[in-house]
């Protein structure tokens, strides 16, 4: 068994995976108008809800000072909250085309 | 001919394949070949004994391959080309392809001859069962051939001469060896044409030469005490052998042709019956019981496609009864604690929970916070159970997973069935309680639609903190307070909460110190701190009211920033009689509600303040205003206060609430008298004959219509009189008022009488002859002979009353169960129908394909479930109060002059933050309520206290000059007190103003659809839940005078199914003189069809030495009457030219001015007599004029309608029957202002468009008659979802069959067998877009929280490579020391 302090290898693969399988599946729309265009305006009405905080249950490492939570959903709010969750959300137009936005720019309320 | 598993007939007998491409990215169905097959086999089976089947080789060596030179297409080259490109297309949806398919099918039967090879084309049909033949010489052009034909049978007919009789039904039998024969023949290219896919499935595999055997885990065997119990498959798969077998033993031996025939028909059956026993051209007898072969073990309810595949049994879940707990939040549920050791959830360990996981270990499985199982890394799942549990706690590492029990604070969704809307499943928050029921707030009730009286429910704990994050935010109890049916809340105080809220608001309720803390302190858990309000009442003692209870509630310190800004009618306000002035506020039955800053100031509370299905409600307010979680815990508190302060104060009821004093009981026998004595009256007149008629009626309609207005009028009044008569403390009476529980029509029933009875839209009809009971004399028509019960409950039902009583509750308990199934059915329609439409992120609404149904959802993009008021996002008037409390005047903030607001509020609006986000007629909406309501008010105001209105900028006011000074210049003259009065009436500051303007601006953007939404299936459970609650009753439509009109479910059916026969089709036109009752009946004569013998007086036979004529006498009064346009040359023009009569112009001939001759046709004269009489009897029928289909037209007043001419009524004309477009161009009538009810009419004459529209208006009317409020964006999607194609497609499985085009989704909806089928012989592949596709195939779906990918972020560091071992130059040993 590894060390216990040691964050477990396996989320942050999981990331890095699912990042270049996103990425490969992308550019097979060629015609994607405005692929990757990083949006200009961060005043979007989109209100985040998913704040998927498997995170911290699949032993990441987490972003916040923690006051003596363990519920991995506090933790993750409390994440959310202080924008710290290092993570981007690719919105798909119906055409194909996609428009990725952080989780810090987006309103959360 | 050797081993041949010969099969089968006609399409219907494939198997498809599922070969799956690449990872999951469709399925393509086809058909499997025989190679397939074998390759897919671990072993040939040849023996005939039980549990073996055999295998079959294909024919190598036909008998019949003589004259088969060709199997082509009938099509030339050229053709052929044509539509091979139109097949060929990109982007063909299945519709299309299926048309093109036909086309080519129809062009090919057309075809003699091939054009290939020249011979003949016939006619293939089905010939008896399971034979197919080609009738090739029917045609008149190939005598010669049939000739031909016959001659090679001459040498049979010398053997058999019987023959001779059937030489003329001789058919080419296509057995299916010669159809293999031919199919394979088929070139790739042709088998494009026919639409088949010729890698997937080349056409002669839909013949078998080989059967699949399944493995016997497909078809086990059931032992049972020492006999083995088989499949029904193993059975057949058996009698195939056998039949197999019994051929290749006689083609070997030699028998008879005759007998292998037949043989070989029964194993054709067999294997027929092996795929599907409802083979349907098969004869009955052979058969005792149904087997369940591949076709039954799909298909239906219980098949593996709904009871496997879409809906699957679950583990992690829970159900028991279920009881109320006021003390609940209502996002909780009590989970019983013996619940909550079963339930489990996979808790991974980290560094942060390990030890608490650690002491979970060891309470184990039987303490309750404990722990199951056990799944330590790399190690088998332990159980907990048995064994060491220090041990296994002690070697807990981060990562290992523990199912610990169910904990506090844990999300489990609970249901109740039937879940007809998305509400009927919600998250909540478990709390792990002693007993043995779940038990919750009963505030949640009315979503689920759950009483207490025995109802049970199901709970599951989702297993993953996706599932349980995605389970609370989208889900949750709170975050769904909201119905998305038309954004009402749905989750409010009921019943006893209600009643609470009212008798503690009630205006002489009053508490000293003691007992008002006490009362704050309700509703609570000692957990808040309570700011005690200034009492109301200071001498001659300290008093607080109930009302300030109520402000407590809302806001209990001041730290909480909750500020309700509330002003409406109760439902008990009474308005002011007119020419009485009085202040709403000042209604005598406290019924105008005044809430600023969270200060209740009047109004009792009751159901539309409190309770649910109101925007007003406090709830709602303090939801848009301040968020889910302050409503939710006003909620709590109210019922919280309810449950302990009812207990104190008590609240029953018993028979002195319903005992009926002196003068109730006097007013209710007068008003019985009265009815009773006015019934006789109409009874008599109608005796008398003397009763006239309603328009369109009879006098015994006439009669029922008068006597069963009367006698509801009855009750109505003696409910009334019960309002009035009865005490303020009355319980039910209370309840009745404050709407928490019953009406005042079931207190009248309790107290003064129960009414008349009404089966069936009428009076009790008569069971025995003439008469309702034998109680009665015959033909009695009074009141209590025919169902009007005169008693209370209270005083008891006379015998016959109580029977009457009886009648009425059984059409009830009928009415509900019929409808349950019918409805139930609708619902499952629409979903399937509506289900995989979506939000996308350019707000169009979109079908799984990417088919479009709407550019933008509902026409704005808003969202029904956040929308504040009723079908607007922002209520303006609350917003505007609200802003004004939000931020009180004070002297440092400027007063702002009217043009100023005006300047500001253009220049606000017309910033990109506002013109990006909303619609510019939205825009234009609160420009002018703005300007309406605050500017020109304002003005008002100021004029009327004497100051300048400044609603346009002086010229002499420059444009940096600020408000303040603006202020100063106009009003340092006025009055300071006047100028105060200006500022209490309004004063906009630009505080103020700002606040509204962003508020609005925050809550229009928080009302846009979210991407994402399941929109169609939103609309589909908004259509679907409400017309549950529908009764099965036809209404008569009040605007038209006895005209009967199809409304509840029956009539909503019709519309969603599309059909082109509905039971009443009505069209509404509008006049061009509609103030003229005149011209109207001219109009309606034109219209309405009138038959000859409507104006005929008599049509007599008149036979006269010289001729036999049918004289027919008009009746000229009549015609008069009815204002027909006719004369008499028409009359006979009409008769000439009946169609289908053929009577023709010369044999009708005007006798004078009312006498028509018509002379009839005959060939012999023996006919004549025959000839006379028949058309006696049709000549009646023979339309003179008006529309033919128009069987009816009724003129009626337009409601609400004042001529401008006459000032007098407006009416219009109502026609029953079809024939739109007639009525639209008939003189008289404003085509463009004329509408059907008939949708498909609709569609042919007006176009898509219009259809469309109709279908909105036709289900929203329907609806709002039964008070059901649906919001227009739910209609508007399920019609354009209907029309998307270009034609009205109904929900029903024709019509959503030819909307989708994933087979799966089709398999699972209905004719799953079929489906598969047609799939497999198309080659069909599924995209697995859909919903259904996707819970079938088990994987995620685009919708919702699936539309979006999540990617992390990372430093974009390439990782770190490992060292090799000869990189290190240590490592290297040169070769020269070697």
């Amino acid at each position: 068994m590894s060390d216990t302090e040691e964050p477990m290898e396996y989320p942050e693969d999981y990331g890095v995976e699912e990042e270049n399988q996103e990425v490969i599946e992308a550019e097979q729309f060629p015609d994607g108008k405005d692929a990757g265009e990083k949006p200009k305006d961060a005043n979007n009405n989109n209100t985040e809800k998913m704040t998927t905080p498997f995170l911290t249950n699949m032993n990441a490492p987490v972003m916040v000072e923690l006051d003596g939570e363990t519920d991995p959903f506090e933790i993750a709010q409390k994440e959310l909250r202080e924008k710290k969750i290092p993570f981007t959300i690719r919105r798909y137009l119906p055409d194909g085309s996609y428009e990725d936005w952080k989780v810090q720019d987006l309103i959360t309320d | 001919m050797s081993l041949w598993c010969p099969g089968l007939q006609t399409f219907k007998n494939e198997l498809m394949t599922w070969l799956m491409f690449g990872y999951r990215k469709y399925i393509q169905f086809g058909i499997q070949s025989a190679d397939d097959i074998r390759q897919a086999s671990e072993v040939e089976i040849t023996q005939r004994d039980l549990y073996t089947l055999e295998d079959h080789k294909p024919l190598e060596h036909g008998v019949l391959d003589t004259k088969m030179t060709c199997a082509r297409v009938l099509l030339d080259e050229e053709e052929k080309r044509v539509f091979l490109k139109r097949l060929r297309t990109p982007g063909l949806d299945g519709l299309q392809i299926k048309d093109t398919i036909k086309k080519v099918n129809v062009q090919c039967v057309k075809a003699t001859r091939c054009p290939h090879c020249d011979s003949v084309n016939g006619v293939v049909k089905k010939a008896a069962a399971m034979k197919i033949v080609h009738d090739k010489f029917r045609k008149k052009s190939v005598a010669d051939e049939a000739e031909a034909f016959k001659k090679t049978m001459l040498n049979a007919l010398k053997g058999v001469p019987e023959l001779k009789a059937h030489m003329n039904k001789t058919f080419e039998e296509m057995t299916p060896l010669r159809v293999y024969r031919l199919f394979r023949m088929i070139t790739a290219d042709d088998c494009e044409v026919l639409g088949l896919d010729p890698q997937a499935g080349r056409p002669e595999r839909l013949l078998w030469t080989a059967i699949p055997v399944p493995p016997v885990c497909i078809r086990p065997s059931v032992a049972q005490d020492g006999a083995t119990n088989e499949d029904d498959l193993t059975v057949k798969l058996c009698e195939i052998l056998m039949c197999n077998a019994l051929i290749k033993t006689g083609i070997e031996s030699g028998s008879q042709t005759s007998k292998i025939m037949e043989q070989w028909d029964f194993m054709s059956i067999c294997v027929a019956m092996y795929i599907g026993s409802d083979v349907s051209s098969m004869s009955g007898a052979m058969n005792a019981k149904p087997i369940r072969g591949y076709t039954q073990r799909l298909k239906g309810k219980q098949g593996r496609f709904r009871g496997n595949l879409s809906g699957k049994r679950v583990d992690f879940s829970g159900r028991t009864v279920i009881s109320p707990d006021p003390n609940m939040h209502i996002d909780e549920v009590a989970v019983p604690e013996l619940v909550a050791k079963k339930l489990t959830y996979p808790d991974r360990v980290t560094k942060h929970n390990i030890e608490y996981l650690r002491q979970l270990i060891r309470n184990g499985p039987d303490v309750h916070p404990g722990a199951n199982f056990v799944n330590i890394t790399n190690e088998f799942k332990r159980s907990l159970k048995y064994g060491n549990r220090n041990d296994v706690a002690a070697r807990l590492r981060v990562g290992d997973v523990v199912e610990r029990h169910l904990k506090d604070g844990d999300i489990v969704l609970f249901n109740r069935q039937p879940s007809l809307h998305r509400l009927s499943i919600m998250a909540h928050k478990a709390r792990v309680k002693p007993w043995r029921t779940f038990r919750f707030n009963e505030c949640v009730c009315t979503p689920y639609n759950a009483d207490f009286d025995g109802d049970e429910m199901n709970l599951h704990l989702p297993q993953t903190e996706e599932a349980r994050m995605e389970a609370i935010n989208l889900m949750g109890v709170k975050n769904n307070l909201v119905t998305p049916r038309n954004g009402e809340p749905i989750i409010g105080a009921t019943q006893d909460f209600i009643t609470t809220a009212y008798l503690i608001t009630q205006k002489d309720r009053f508490y000293d110190r003691s007992q008002f803390v006490q009362i704050c302190s309700y509703c609570f858990d000692a957990d808040v701190k309570i700011d005690i309000p200034p009492p109301c009442i200071i001498k001659p003692r300290r008093l607080w009211s109930g009302k300030q209870i109520v402000n407590v509630l809302m806001r209990p310190n001041k730290k909480v920033a909750v500020r309700v800004n509330l002003e409406t009618k109760t439902n008990s306000y009474m308005k002011p009689k007119s020419g009485e002035k009085r202040a709403p506020e000042l209604c005598p039955a406290d019924g105008w509600i005044i809430i600023r800053n969270s200060e209740l100031l009047s109004g009792a509370l009751d159901k539309s303040i409190v309770g649910d299905g109101k925007k007003n409600s406090i709830f709602f307010v303090v939801l848009r205003d301040y968020g889910t979680v302050e409503a939710a815990q006003i909620m709590n508190r109210l019922a919280k206060l309810s449950a302990r302060w009812s207990c104190n104060e008590g609240f029953s009821i018993g028979l002195s609430d319903v005992m009926p004093g002196e003068v109730l009981r006097n007013r209710k026998d007068a008003l019985i008298e009265d009815a009773y004595k006015l019934c006789d009256n109409l009874i008599a007149q109608r005796r008398a004959g003397k009763l006239e008629n309603l328009p369109g009626c009879d006098e015994d309609q006439t009669l029922e219509v008068k006597i069963s207005g009367l006698l509801s009028k009855v009750r109505e009044d003696a409910g009334n009189v019960c309002l009035q008569e009865l005490g303020r403390y009355n319980a039910p009476l209370i309840m009745a008022t404050c709407k928490s529980k019953g009406s005042s029509l079931n207190v009248c029933q309790m107290v003064a009488c129960v009414g008349q009875q009404i089966v069936n839209s009428n009076r009790i009809s008569n069971g025995f002859t003439d008469r309702t009971l034998p109680h009665f004399k015959k033909h009695t028509m009074s009141p209590d002979a025919k169902g009007f019960v005169s008693d209370s409950f209270f005083t008891g039902l006379s015998p016959t009353e109580f029977l009457f009583h009886a009648v009425t509750g059984r059409e009830g308990l009928v009415d509900t169960a019929v409808k349950t199934a019918e409805t139930g059915y609708m619902q499952r329609r629409l979903v399937k129908g509506l289900e995989d439409l979506t939000a996308h992120y350019d707000l169009s609404v979109r079908g799984s394909t990417g088919d479009m149904i709407q550019f933008t959802y509902g026409g704005d993009a808003l969202d029904p479930a956040e929308l504040e008021g009723e079908g607007a996002p922002i209520v303006f008037d609350r917003n505007w109060l609200h802003s004004m409390e939000c931020f009180p005047y004070s002297k440092s903030n400027s007063v702002l002059p009217p043009f100023y607001i005006k300047e500001l509020v253009d220049k606000e609006l017309a910033e990109p933050r506002f013109t990006k986000w909303c619609t510019p007629e939205w825009l234009d909406k609160m420009r002018s309520h703005i300007n309406d309501h605050i500017v020109q008010r304002l003005g008002a105001f100021r004029k009327k206290y004497g100051m300048n209105p400044l609603l346009i900028r002086p010229k002499s006011v420059g444009k940096n000059t600020s408000p303040s000074k603006i202020i100063e210049i106009f009003d340092s003259k006025i009055d300071l007190s006047k100028r105060n009065v200006v500022n209490n009436l309004l004063c906009v500051t630009e505080e103020r103003l700002m606040d509204f303007l962003n508020r609005s601006l925050k809550k229009y953007q928080r009302a846009m659809v979210e991407p994402g939404t399941a929109v169609g299936a939103v609309a589909a459970q908004s259509i679907g839940e409400p017309s549950t609650q529908m009764t099965l009753k036809t209404f008569h439509f009040a605007g038209i005078a006895s005209m009967n009109v199809t409304m509840g479910v029956p009539r909503v059916k019709e519309i969603i199914n599309a059909s082109k026969n509905i039971s009443t089709p009505i069209i509404s036109a509008e006049l061009e003189i509609p103030h003229s009752l005149y011209s109207a009946r001219i109009v309606k004569g034109r219209v309405e069809s009138t038959t000859l013998g409507d104006i005929a007086e008599s049509i007599t036979e008149v036979y006269t030495p010289h001729e036999a004529y049918l004289l027919v006498k008009l009746s000229v009064d009549t015609i008069r009457k009815l204002q027909l346009e006719v004369d008499i040359s028409q009359i006979c023009g009409a008769i000439a030219f009946a169609p289908r009569l053929k009577i023709k112009d010369a044999n009708v001939r005007i006798d004078g001015y009312n006498k028509v001759r018509v002379y009839v046709p005959c060939k012999t004269e023996s006919d004549l007599h025959f000839n006379m009489q028949n058309l006696k009897r049709s000549l009646s029928s023979i339309v003179i004029k008006g529309i033919s289909s128009i069987t009816r037209a009724l003129i009626s007043v337009r409601e609400g309608s004042k001529s401008e001419v006459t000032g007098g009524d407006e009416y219009m004309l109502s026609a029953e029957g079809y024939g739109l477009l007639d009525v639209m161009t008939t003189e008289g009538i404003k085509g463009t202002k004329t509408y059907t009810n008939h949708i498909m009419e609709m569609r042919d004459v007006l176009g898509i468009e219009a259809a469309r529209s109709i279908i909105i208006d036709e289900i929203f009317a329907i609806m709002s008659r039964y008070g059901i409020s649906i919001d227009h964006r739910h209609l508007m999607l399920m019609a354009d979802l209907m029309t998307a194609k270009g034609e009205v497609l109904g929900l029903t499985r024709f019509g959503i069959s030819k909307m989708k085009d994933s087979v799966i989704m089709l398999a699972s909806f209905e004719m799953t067998t079929e489906h598969l089928f047609n799939a497999a012989v198309y080659g069909r592949k599924d995209a697995i877009q859909g919903v259904s596709e996707c819970i079938i195939m088990g994987t995620q779906m685009p919708i919702g929280t699936g539309l979006f990918k999540l990617l992390k972020q990372h430093d974009n560091k390439p990782p770190k490579s490992r060292p090799l071992l000869f990189d290190n130059p240590s490592c290297h040993v040169p070769l020269a020391a070697a």
